[in-house]
């Protein structure tokens, strides 16, 4: 997940922003006394909302408590008391950014190349740790990366079946730990979730992708004048509302404790806006001067 | 959700017949009135009707086509067991059946499993060729139909209607309790009282 996945500020109530923050705030302080303040550059919005999302359905309330920000004294963070669920997150995190780096060092350009060999060793480091503190975790997302290009290699492979490895992968680490109804309702919302990343990504990365020559779902697409451009994007805004509406789905039947407009947020206006924002690039130029209209 | 039964207004368990009479009544009733909540309810209708139909039997000979070369039996059993989540006995059964014999309840049930997997988009290309291959059947029509409303992002009107009407949701018992308050101030001032303890 590549920071796609955030809130919508202007549609969101200033105390749940902060509460939000609050859970990225504790995810980089679990980051960084689990794994060393190097394990903190890899902190992204992405995992806040699974932190979000699982204190959402835990059983039991928690407190934020404000401490200050070793990077920045003058700011001041909310830290969330359940420990164990955020640390779990922090957990996934780095497995998932060791498999990254894995990847990048398998296929990725030139630069990508040398920046993952540089830092390969400290990561893989945090990942023996994090392997061992969430060994399913790991096991699912190691599964993934094994299976993902036997996929890619396949002839006239769909586009459902490419983003399977990772939706799959992302629903299978939001419903670890969980049984039964709430098991199958966190999976697919992670599914989902995971579904419009990797369809949000695909089409991010096409031109370069097809520079490069490293495999994309859409690479027989027609991106080559404005007018097909703008049906792509089309496209692409189809598929992902089609994706965002089964994540609704199953955020409506999840069985939610608390922080239901948070989630809401991220899952309703957040993606729809990032959605738009990616895709602006094959839209004809329009001003990008911010704009607000009444009606 | 609601009972299906209810939104037909049918007893429980009623017959196919009855449930086609109610449910043709019904829509036609609303078919006639364009504003927003009878179009609501019409959903409501159309979705308690294909839970009747896909719990029944029935279902397989319901469609209109007459080329149906799989007997009814077969694709029962393969909706019980989507019904009961075994997707992946589902699906070997279906792909075993071969090509030729493949109808449009074919592509509509593999286009359910795989809605189910959450393979969208290869259930809205079954979805479509079930419904070109029976224009007149209204389960399919309806399964390609959503798709394409939530494609145009149609959801999201409805999900705002929703939120609003939930945040002004009538008189709280709060709301009760400080409009009594504000009416014995206004007693108290004219010398009268509402509340004697207060």
């Amino acid at each position: 997940m590549l920071g796609y996945v955030r809130a919508f500020k202007p549609e969101m109530k200033i105390k749940d922003f902060e509460l939000y923050k609050g859970v990225y705030c504790s995810l980089c302080r679990s980051l960084g006394r689990l794994y060393s303040p190097l394990a903190q550059l890899f902190l992204s919005y992405d995992f806040a909302l699974a932190a979000v999302l699982r204190l959402a359905v835990a059983e039991s309330g928690c407190t934020f408590e404000q401490k200050r920000c070793p990077y920045n004294p003058a700011k001041k963070c909310m830290i969330c008391s359940r420990r164990e669920i955020i640390d779990y997150c922090a957990h996934a995190l780095i497995i998932t950014v060791y498999y990254k780096i894995i990847d990048n060092l398998h296929d990725g350009g030139i630069k990508n190349k040398i920046v993952a060999a540089l830092i390969y060793p400290v990561v893989a480091l945090m990942h023996k740790k994090a392997k061992k503190l969430a060994p399913n975790a790991d096991k699912t997302v190691a599964e993934m990366m094994k299976k993902q290009p036997l996929t890619e290699k396949k002839n006239g492979v769909c586009l459902d079946e490419a983003a399977h490895g990772s939706a799959d992968a992302l629903g299978s680490i939001f419903a670890e730990g969980f049984e039964g109804k709430q098991k199958d309702a966190l999976y697919s919302f992670g599914y989902m979730i995971g579904r419009f990343v990797y369809i949000l990504d695909a089409a991010d990365d096409l031109e370069s992708d097809a520079k490069t020559g490293s495999f994309n779902p859409f690479i027989n697409e027609n991106i080559s004048d404005e007018a097909s451009r703008a049906e792509f994007a089309d496209k692409i805004t189809g598929m992902l509302n089609l994706t965002q509406s089964q994540a609704l789905e199953a955020l409506d039947s999840l069985e939610i404790n608390r922080f239901y407009d948070i989630l809401d947020n991220i899952v309703f206006d957040g993606l729809t806006a990032c959605a738009k924002k990616t895709l602006t690039k094959y839209r004809p130029h329009e001003k990008e001067k911010k704009t607000y209209t009444v009606n | 959700m609601k009972n299906p039964y209810e939104v037909l207004g049918v007893p429980q368990g009623a017959s196919m017949e009855q449930v086609n009479a109610a449910y043709r009544e019904l829509s036609r009733k609303y078919a006639d009135d364009s504003s927003a909540s009878a179009q609501k309810r019409m959903d409501e209708l159309n979705r308690a009707y294909d839970e009747i139909i896909m719990d029944s039997g029935a279902y397989a000979g319901y469609s209109a086509s007459g080329n149906q070369s799989y007997s009814a039996a077969d694709y029962s059993d393969i909706k019980a067991k989507i019904n009961s989540g075994r997707l992946d006995d589902a699906q070997t059964i279906l792909d075993g059946m071969p090509e030729y014999s493949r109808n449009a309840e074919w592509y509509y049930l593999k286009g359910t499993i795989q809605q189910k997997r959450g393979w969208l988009e290869e259930a809205a290309k079954n979805f479509a060729t079930a419904s070109n291959l029976d224009p007149t059947n209204n389960t399919y029509k309806l399964a390609y139909n959503r798709v394409n409303n939530a494609r145009n992002g149609g959801y999201r009107t409805e999900r705002r209607q929703n939120n609003r009407k939930d945040s002004n949701s009538g008189c709280s018992g709060c709301d009760m309790c400080s409009g009594l308050i504000c009416a014995d101030c206004c007693c108290e001032c004219f010398g009268g009282d509402l509340i004697p303890c207060c």
